[in-house]
């Protein structure tokens, strides 16, 4: 459903992606992992055909989203800053959604029905979004990615600012996606989540893959008493800048 | 804080517009890229300022420097208020606007988590606005050195100087409360009586940032009404010289020391008035419009959309429109054509026979028309604006080509609301067809202009782009294509008799919806063709 093929991507001097290749197949949620600048919002930003790679192939459905524009009605997406329309309440802006999309009126009221009450948000219609939390955002960016039960679904830190039940509802909906055959492409620093949800994750580091697979066989490899955030830390080599941080922080504080 | 730390937080909050504007656009932007393009912006907005500060001066210093020695005191009377009332326009109109961008782009927001007092933030609002209408600050000394040089009065300086600097603070009060009468009644969005009220604050909102040409009108009458107070009651007159703004006027003729006394403290008093003014508008704002949110409004329930629309491009417009009618801030350029009837109602008005008439009306609407299409080059860079962090939503959604069609549909529409009436109301006087075929001709070339600018701007924005602002030098461009554009209403214009000019229209009315309806379709198809 989604092909990277040797992605190159640019910044100035800055190579954010350097030859990154990655696949999901229908039903398969895979885990982006990564520290910080490692490329990761690039890359799913690529995936959602926003920009055009330097190098390779992006090809989402078996087309390239970037001249495919048509291609996104099948794709939701959560970027990792949720910025929405202060001015429109909740309503307005599923309903805005819906027509952009394309849905059948009838299509579109029930499904915000359905979401809107899955997230708990029945009783906030008629609220200006500028007046939401921050926590009832992050919901509402998951409500208008689900909204046209899209097959491909791309995001970007989507837990973030969500109380535990509301993480638990997006877990449960993630299953949803993947037992209809979606793929889902979830880029996340939470390790707990990507453990519990992914099937295969792929770990970036300075713009490159440097870990791909099962969770479980990429523990396997690097031994089996390690936890994934050990592992994390070491194939992205901070485990040493780690421990140095912490003699610097004992000693100094 | 000192001044010079508010003043340091500012240059950091202009640098961030200036990474809001390219982030995303330009992919070789980095640090030292930046930096010139933050040196350059500065040196853009200074010669944009020049200029500014130059027109003003040219509007109100010649009548004072080509008076005569007998007539000067009259000139510099009506100048001077001129010079009063245009401050407190510019400073306000300029306000409310940066007082917005303070609110919605969040910039206050960031530094909240630093251990800033009120007293702080007030400092740091001030110095944001001080810095957006710093041409304006220039403006007093100048006027008053002119003013005093032609009367030769020293008194004149510092009195011309003080009323100068008075109207601006009251500007920037005013500015600053409407500001948040706008943001705390935008939250109403249930009920006949809610939506009235925020009506109202957005049609007084509209109408102020075009008052500068009602002002002119208004000015126009003002000897007139003058003089009519004068013949009534001669007394009423002495009151004026107490009453901001003709006190400002008054105070700057010649006196003797008794009344030169008089008027100086009732300017004191008018400056420490509208300075605790000031001070209590950027507490309130400080305090309640930069953290506050609007109050949720529990419960609603999912009915039955009004309109289906079948083309996301309408759903673009409708949303651009809705949020225009909420937030008028964000596209009153849309309306700003309608102000032009102001200019020739009393010529309308007082056409002594059907000829004129047919004349004064028909030099309306066409100039109404044309105004229309030239701003609908600019009403997408308003709607842009506002779309600035959210473009993920559009760009997820839909294409750019109909990301571009659909920002120059809100134009479009908002042009045939008025257009289409005012055409039609033109047409039942003149008892001819021919301004409504100019109407549609009207609408298409104005839909053809914002698609153009519209295509322009998708062109060079992406999803990361956060501010979208359009420099003066663009914006010169884009009315100078605008003018291209609207060939098909000025061609019959060109070298016309005055007299005849309903004739010519009656016979161009044709060609005008032929060449028209052309270059939409050749608009449509370079959208179609260029925009990827």
């Amino acid at each position: 459903m989604v092909e990277v093929r040797d992605v190159v991507k640019r910044f100035g001097r800055v190579e954010a992606l350097r030859g990154v290749s990655l696949y999901a197949r229908p039903g398969e949620v895979i885990g982006i992992l990564g520290p910080n600048a490692s490329g990761k919002t690039t890359l799913l930003k690529l995936i959602m055909g926003f920009m055009r790679p330097d190098g390779g192939e992006v090809r989402v459905l078996g087309k390239d989203p970037f001249s495919h524009p048509g291609v996104r009605a099948h794709m939701g997406y959560v970027p990792e800053e949720v910025l929405l329309y202060d001015s429109l309440t909740v309503r307005e802006f599923l309903y805005f959604l819906g027509r952009m999309r394309k849905m059948d009126p009838n299509e579109y009221v029930e499904r915000a029905r359905v979401l809107t009450t899955i997230f708990e948000m029945e009783d906030k219609l008629e609220c200006l979004i500028g007046s939401l939390s921050r926590g009832d955002r992050q919901r509402l960016a998951i409500i208008s990615a689900l909204i046209h039960q899209p097959d491909v679904l791309v995001l970007d830190e989507p837990i973030m600012g969500l109380d535990p039940v509301a993480a638990r509802v997006f877990k449960e909906i993630v299953h949803e996606v993947k037992g209809r055959g979606g793929a889902i492409l979830l880029s996340t620093h939470v390790l707990d989540l990507a453990e519990a949800l992914c099937d295969r994750i792929y770990l970036l580091h300075e713009g490159r893959v440097v870990a791909e697979g099962e969770i479980g066989a990429i523990m396997k490899a690097l031994g089996e008493d390690k936890s994934l955030e050990e592992v994390f830390l070491e194939l992205t080599e901070k485990d040493e800048v780690l421990v140095k941080l912490i003699k610097v922080l004992k000693e100094e504080l | 804080m000192r001044w010079g730390e508010a003043w340091r937080v500012i240059r950091v909050l202009n640098r961030e517009a200036v990474y809001g504007a390219h982030r995303g656009s330009d992919p070789t932007l980095d640090e030292l890229k930046l930096l010139k393009l933050v040196r350059w912006n500065r040196i853009v907005s200074l010669v944009e300022n020049l200029v500014a500060v130059l027109l003003i001066l040219l509007m109100i210093c010649p009548p004072v420097l080509l008076a005569g020695p007998k007539s000067a005191p009259g000139v510099v009377r009506d100048t001077t208020m001129l010079y009063n009332m245009m401050l407190f326009m510019l400073v306000f109109m300029v306000g409310s606007t940066s007082t917005l961008s303070l609110q919605e782009l969040g910039f206050l927001k960031v530094l909240f988590q630093l251990p800033l007092s009120l007293k702080d933030f007030k400092k740091i609002v001030m110095a944001y606005l001080i810095h957006e209408i710093m041409p304006v600050l220039f403006i007093p000394p100048i006027y008053a050195l002119v003013v005093a040089e032609k009367l030769w009065y020293w008194p004149a300086f510092p009195l011309t100087l003080l009323y100068g600097y008075a109207s601006i603070t009251l500007g920037l009060a005013a500015s600053t409360y409407l500001s948040i009468a706008l943001w705390k009644r935008r939250g109403l969005v249930k009920g006949l009586r809610s939506k009235l009220t925020r009506a109202f604050w957005n049609g007084l909102y509209v109408i102020t940032m075009f008052s500068i040409g009602i002002l002119y009108q208004a000015y126009a009458y003002a000897d007139e009404l003058l003089a009519l107070i004068r013949e009534a009651r001669p007394r009423a007159m002495a009151l004026t010289k107490f009453i901001y703004p003709f006190s400002a006027s008054e105070a700057v003729l010649p006196k003797a020391s008794p009344a030169l006394l008089a008027s100086s403290l009732v300017a004191m008093a008018y400056s420490a008035i509208f300075l605790w003014v000031l001070n209590r508008a950027l507490t309130s704002y400080t305090e309640r419009a930069s953290y506050a949110l609007h109050e949720p409004i529990l419960g609603g329930r999912l009915s039955e959309p009004r309109p289906w629309l079948p083309w996301p491009q309408l759903a673009i417009a409708l949303k651009d429109l809705k949020v225009a009618v909420r937030e008028p801030r964000t596209s009153y350029i849309m309306v700003l054509p309608l102000f032009s009837i102001v200019s020739f109602l009393p010529m309308v008005l007082t056409a002594p026979g059907p000829g004129e008439l047919r004349t004064s009306l028909c030099l309306m609407y066409m100039t109404l028309l044309i105004l229309g299409c030239l701003v609908s080059s600019l009403v997408p860079y308003q709607l842009m604006e506002h779309e600035g962090g959210r473009l993920w939503i559009l760009f997820s959604c839909a294409s750019r080509k109909q990301v571009a069609l659909g920002k120059s549909l809100a134009p479009t529409l908002a042009y045939m609301a008025y257009a289409l009436p005012v055409g039609m109301a033109v047409s039942l006087v003149l008892g001819e067809i021919y301004p409504l075929f100019y109407a549609l001709s009207g609408s298409m070339v104005a839909f053809s202009i914002s698609l153009l600018s519209s295509m322009i701007m998708v062109s060079t924005t992406s999803v990361d782009t956060k501010m979208i602002r359009i420099s003066l030098l663009r914006s010169l461009a884009l009315l100078a294509l605008s003018a291209v554009m609207a060939l098909p209403l000025m061609g019959p214009l060109l070298a016309v008799d005055l007299s005849s000019i309903h004739l010519t229209l009656a016979s161009e009315c044709g060609m005008a919806l032929l060449t028209s309806g052309l270059e939409m379709a050749l608009v449509l198809a370079l959208n179609e063709l260029v925009v990827r």
